[in-house]
């Protein structure tokens, strides 16, 4: 499954644990240093697709009854293999020198 | 309006399925991202406009790839294209009929509710095969279709000269719809084992009839046009819409006329697939 910005980055923001729905938005837009605002439509979308791919599930309500998401330990994997392959992709661009080297 | 009921206005715009899933946390995420943001009004407003209207526009897509949207449309192709296509072999087998005219055969009429029996029959067959799956009365379907057409057909006919002939397709395909939607809804309620026995009985009759007028009357497919409706057509003026519908079904003189059997049939299973796309959606689980 190839992920979209979005999902990858609703994933990155469930790594450190279960979330509701807003608090993936606030996650998402501190990550990406404010680059990155989803809205509550991209975000259910991408929740939607997450959930239906077994990347990642509900869990427990928290005590304001909001309901929550966990990573699957499927979603963990491949979110470690997009990682990976977003790592490799910023070697390459540091070799064809449109980053520069890390000092 | 406050800023909630907007937001819950448009996510109206969302399928059923999704809005009953998430509409209620999209909402509460709203209330509280709307609650905190520090962006101005009016630029809150159109990141929220454009979030949504992205993402509706991606699940109004997902929708009809698939689940019950998808079968919606399949279903409505399949009623539209069901009975264009037995009104197209219909005038086919005219035209036959035409090549090998024969003396003996002149004066034979085809009349209206023939027609309307034949066209349900086609268009019968064609769902009973897409629903072949789902459907344990595949005779009774294709009678009770051909039944309804009938006298759909034949009802159009006669407020012909009033709702012209998109009307008379709209006003068969609304008989029929409403014909198979009562015996879906009716085959839910009743036992199974019941119901196709009570169709058959009631139905298989009704086709023998029109079976055997069809036989009897068929051959005229040359001069299929009723007499009393024949007088009073001419080339220049369609004053009977009938008489275009017909002809446009049995011997197109002219683009014209093929037109309007093309749009009268296309409107005639669209509104049957319309009346009855959701109770067979509904239904798939049942059987």
């Amino acid at each position: 499954m190839k992920l979209t910005r979005a999902e990858f980055h609703v994933l990155l923001a469930l790594q450190h644990g279960s979330r509701h729905g807003y608090g993936v938005m606030q996650d998402v837009e501190t990550l990406s240093q404010g680059r990155l605002r989803l809205g509550p439509g991209t975000l259910y979308t991408a929740i939607k697709r997450l959930a239906a791919s077994g990347l990642i599930v509900e869990c427990e309500p928290d005590a304001e009854r909001r309901r929550c998401y966990r990573l699957t330990r499927k979603g963990r994997a491949l979110a470690t293999d997009e990682a990976r392959e977003l790592s490799d992709l910023v070697q390459v661009a540091r070799k064809r020198g449109l980053l520069p080297s890390p000092s | 309006m406050t800023p909630e009921g907007v937001y819950a206005a448009l996510l109206t715009l969302y399928p059923r399925a999704f809005r009953e899933t998430y509409g209620d946390d999209m909402l509460r995420t709203f209330r509280e991202w709307h609650g905190t943001s520090r962006l101005p009004s009016v630029r809150f407003w159109r990141v929220a406009i454009t979030d949504l209207m992205s993402s509706i526009w991606r699940e109004q897509i997902d929708a009809c790839r698939f689940g019950v949207r998808r079968f919606a449309l399949r279903w409505l192709a399949i009623c539209a294209l069901g009975i264009i296509g037995t009104g197209l072999i219909a005038t086919l087998v005219t035209w036959v009929f035409a090549y090998l005219y024969h003396p003996y055969l002149e004066g034979l009429q085809l009349t209206p509710w023939s027609y309307g029996a034949f066209l349900g029959a086609g268009l019968g067959l064609a769902q009973s095969a897409a629903l072949r799956h789902r459907l344990q009365t595949a005779v009774s379907w294709v009678a009770v279709t051909s039944a309804s057409a009938a006298f759909g057909f034949h009802l159009a006919a006669l407020a012909a000269t009033v709702i012209g002939p998109v009307g008379c397709g709209i006003a068969m395909g609304a008989v029929v719809g409403a014909c198979q939607w009562t015996m879906v809804a009716a085959s839910q309620r009743v036992q199974r084992r019941r119901w196709p026995m009570m169709a058959s009985a009631l139905s298989l009759p009704i086709a023998v009839i029109l079976c055997d007028a069809l036989i009897r009357r068929a051959l005229g497919g040359m001069n299929p046009v009723p007499a009393n409706i024949q007088a009073t057509a001419t080339p220049a003026s369609y004053s009977s819409a009938i008489v275009t519908l017909v002809r446009g079904l049995q011997q197109p003189h002219g683009w014209t006329d093929f037109a309007f059997e093309l749009a009268a049939m296309s409107l005639a299973g669209l509104t049957i697939g319309t009346i009855t796309a959701r109770r067979l959606s509904e239904a798939r689980g049942a059987h």
